[in-house]
């Protein structure tokens, strides 16, 4: 999701003394910290559903700060340490542009890693990546993933250390769309609101708390071993097909984020797990079936 | 010999000695290697023959020469490896590959 710049005046400056914050929140992933606070409280349960299992408590006052902060005429305002992100009528819409905004902050900090738009989850000693766009059914299969006993990286991004070729734990809440919240209609999800537009229409994300499922939901650093482009398309048959090692390289390069920031380590990244990985294509029209297609891949080659 | 750049995209001449433009990001696969374009921003796959007229093209040999190496290390004939090496330089020039 691109970044939008904002021609709006600037954030209000931040004086300690003056502002008196409802609440603070703190979060650090991998090596980044930072703090969201509002000055309602009623913001609370919405920032909560930022990386809520990421917490810390330590008193960094130079951890970046992200605000939710009420404006004249019924607005609610979002900020950046740098800038107005989105103001709204509506506070809940302004989850969606925060949390992806404070996901390539995240991004942006580790440019040593490649970044890939995927789930994964791990199997055995070996980390099995799920690399997809919208709609290939990734936060689905990572779900499926985890009621079925595995431990998960992601639903959305896949963090690879490309010189180790190993996939890291992203603990960011599970985004749950409208289509994928029909099979699992038991989770309510910590936040429900709109994500954006695709083609003129907007639908509603869910905002699932992995540990609901699982308190060990998170899995430990593993080496990538599985490539598995997940295709869903409604109605259709579950096919598994083999992709040759050219195919994955256009396939991952499709899905990498933050390409400009790293091209060095991107390349690495992609061409390492083209070379290491098995890959395959799931075109799957039912998710159970589709699971249990990734399962019998997996459990049949480490028999072989 | 042809200087670097001055050729026409449509012909190769045998004398030409092709060289690879530095800033082109290149990473070894086990079946060819892929290729990354900062100014074009553009990615190319090739396959192990192309990714390996790729590597030749240090500005030390000619296109005769690429191709007899071909030739070798495919087990094909000069005249048609030389074909094919013309073909993936036409293409190498076309993507701004080579200098």
């Amino acid at each position: 999701m691109p970044r939008s710049s904002s021609s709006s005046p600037q954030a209000p400056r931040l004086s300690r003394d003056a502002t008196l914050w409802a609440f603070t929140t703190y979060r650090r992933v991998g090596e980044h910290s930072f703090r969201i606070c509002g000055d309602d409280p009623e913001f609370l349960p919405l920032c909560d559903a930022v990386y809520p299992n990421s917490g810390w408590t330590a008193g960094d006052g130079a951890a970046p700060l992200y605000r939710l902060v009420r404006e004249p005429k019924g607005l609610v305002a979002a900020y950046s340490p740098q800038q107005l992100l989105r103001r709204s009528r509506n506070a809940a819409r302004l989850l969606v542009p925060l949390e992806w905004w404070i996901t390539y902050d995240i991004l942006y900090s580790h440019p040593q890693n490649l970044h890939l738009h995927g789930g994964g989850f791990r199997c055995g000693d070996a980390a099995v990546l799920l690399p997809g766009g919208h709609g290939a059914g990734k936060t689905s299969l990572t779900l499926e993933a985890l009621y079925r006993g595995y431990q998960v990286y992601s639903d959305e991004i896949l963090v690879v250390d490309p010189e180790r070729v190993r996939l890291l734990p992203y603990p960011r809440c599970f985004v749950v769309k409208e289509p994928g919240m029909r099979l699992f209609p038991h989770l309510e999800g910590l936040y429900r609101t709109r994500g954006p537009q695709k083609a003129g229409r907007s639908v509603m994300v869910w905002y699932v708390n992995p540990r609901e499922v699982r308190l060990d939901y998170l899995a430990p650093p593993a080496p990538c071993r599985w490539l598995i482009f997940p295709r869903f398309r409604a109605g259709a048959p579950t096919l598994v097909t083999p992709v040759s090692e050219l195919e994955v390289v256009g396939k991952l390069l499709s899905c990498v984020f933050t390409f400009f920031l790293n091209t060095d380590a991107t390349l690495t990244g992609v061409a390492a797990l083209a070379r290491g990985c098995r890959a395959y294509v799931l075109e799957f029209g039912e998710l159970h079936r589709g699971f249990d297609a990734i399962e019998d891949l997996l459990a049949g080659q480490r028999a072989a | 010999m042809a200087k670097a750049g001055t050729h026409s995209a449509t012909t190769v001449p045998e004398t030409e000695w092709p060289r690879a433009n530095p800033t082109i990001l290149y990473r070894e696969l086990k079946t060819g290697c892929v290729l990354y374009h900062p100014g074009t921003n553009e990615a190319h796959v090739l396959n192990l023959t192309a990714a390996y007229i790729w590597t030749c093209c240090d500005g030390s040999m000619d296109v005769a020469a690429i191709a007899a190496h071909v030739a070798e290390v495919c087990k094909l004939p000069f005249p048609q490896a030389l074909t094919d090496v013309k073909k993936a330089l036409r293409d190498f020039h076309a993507k701004k590959l080579l200098l």
